[in-house]
């Protein structure tokens, strides 16, 4: 039987199909990319930039797990980083894949503040540092020492 | 004292400004807060405070600060979005949305709601800026929880919002009415 249904009707109805909450493939697919690359991050600062420090005895690090809810992704869990310095407990805390403007957030949660990570492309992950006006540069030692300061006593 | 008039001209960068210097200062006293301590430094009030006690009281001041700073930015980008309907309900700026508001303005006159009126006549005229504007209709209900004392659970778009994700958001959503059209 030849269809009448439009074109129009069908990209509509197959773009809803695509974004609808009960299609997993995409949403699984980009929340195990999320998942790795927030993964790939905690492996940066545990194993690079803070390597030293945490061999010392200076940095103590843990992981506790953390539930989040996205649109199109669904409910996942997803790792927090904990860092103990010198008694301060500073939080690595995912906060999503949905971000406008980039590719997922974590935050980096102290005691006094919080900033904001963004995951650039699969691998890049730069601080905010500031939102007005925005200045956001490449995560390395130097950064995360910023950040540190920031957020911590 | 400070005179109550119109304020037309209405910043969210100048609000996060504020917010970000109020706890620059918060946080450089509660790093000293040691040596203020020790060499009597603090304030008569504070004299007779533990450190444990002082610090206690600065995380308040930092929760308080934070709700102030998110009702503060809520509120400012209401006024935008209130000022922007007023301009574009009398001027041609946005031909598309022009007529939808000036016939709003009409029938509602002083009533104009921000959601129905505002926001929805948004989406429907411009699609392209859905997405950030549901992103900030998920934190409206946030600004009546502040302003109305807080005493309930808000039902509110994510789990958890902080002064920065406010500013975002709605600086998104103003950023993207801009660019329509």
């Amino acid at each position: 039987m030849k269809s009448t249904q439009s074109d129009e009707v069908k990209d509509f109805l197959l773009s809803r199909q695509q974004h609808a909450p009960g299609n997993e493939n995409g949403g699984k697919e980009r929340r195990r990319e999320w998942i790795a690359a927030v993964k790939r991050l905690y492996q940066k600062v545990t194993d690079e930039l803070l390597a030293e420090s945490i061999a010392q005895g200076l940095v103590t690090v843990s992981r506790v797990q953390k539930e989040i809810k996205e649109e199109y992704l669904g409910t996942y869990r997803v790792p927090e980083l904990v860092l103990d310095i010198g008694g301060e407990t500073v939080r690595f805390s995912p906060k999503g894949r949905n971000i406008i403007g980039a590719q997922g957030r974590v935050d980096l949660v102290g005691e006094l503040d919080t900033i904001t990570l963004v995951l650039d492309t699969a691998e890049d992950w730069s601080i905010v540092l500031a939102r007005v006006p925005r200045r956001a540069v490449a995560l390395n030692g130097k950064t995360l020492a910023e950040a540190l300061r920031r957020v911590m006593r | 004292m400070p005179r109550f008039e119109a304020e037309r001209l209405q910043d969210l960068d100048e609000v996060f400004r504020w917010y970000e210097l109020q706890l620059l200062l918060l946080n450089e006293v509660d790093r000293q807060l040691p040596q203020l301590l020790l060499g009597d430094f603090l304030p008569e009030i504070y004299r007779d405070e533990s450190l444990d006690e002082l610090r206690k009281q600065f995380a308040s001041a930092r929760k308080h600060l934070q709700y102030a700073a998110m009702l503060h930015l809520l509120t400012t980008a209401e006024a935008l979005l209130r000022l922007d309907f007023e301009h574009l309900s009398k001027r041609k700026t946005k031909p598309a949305i022009f007529r939808r508001f000036r016939k709003i303005g009409r029938e509602r006159g002083e009533k104009i709601r921000l959601e129905e009126d505002i926001l929805d006549t948004w989406i429907e005229v411009y699609p392209e800026t859905a997405r950030s504007i549901r992103e900030f209709k998920g934190v409206v209900p946030l600004r009546d929880w502040l302003a109305h004392g807080r005493y309930w659970n808000p039902k509110i778009g994510r789990r958890e919002y902080e002064v920065g994700d406010v500013f975002d958001i709605a600086s998104e959503m103003l950023n993207r009415m801009q660019d329509a059209g």
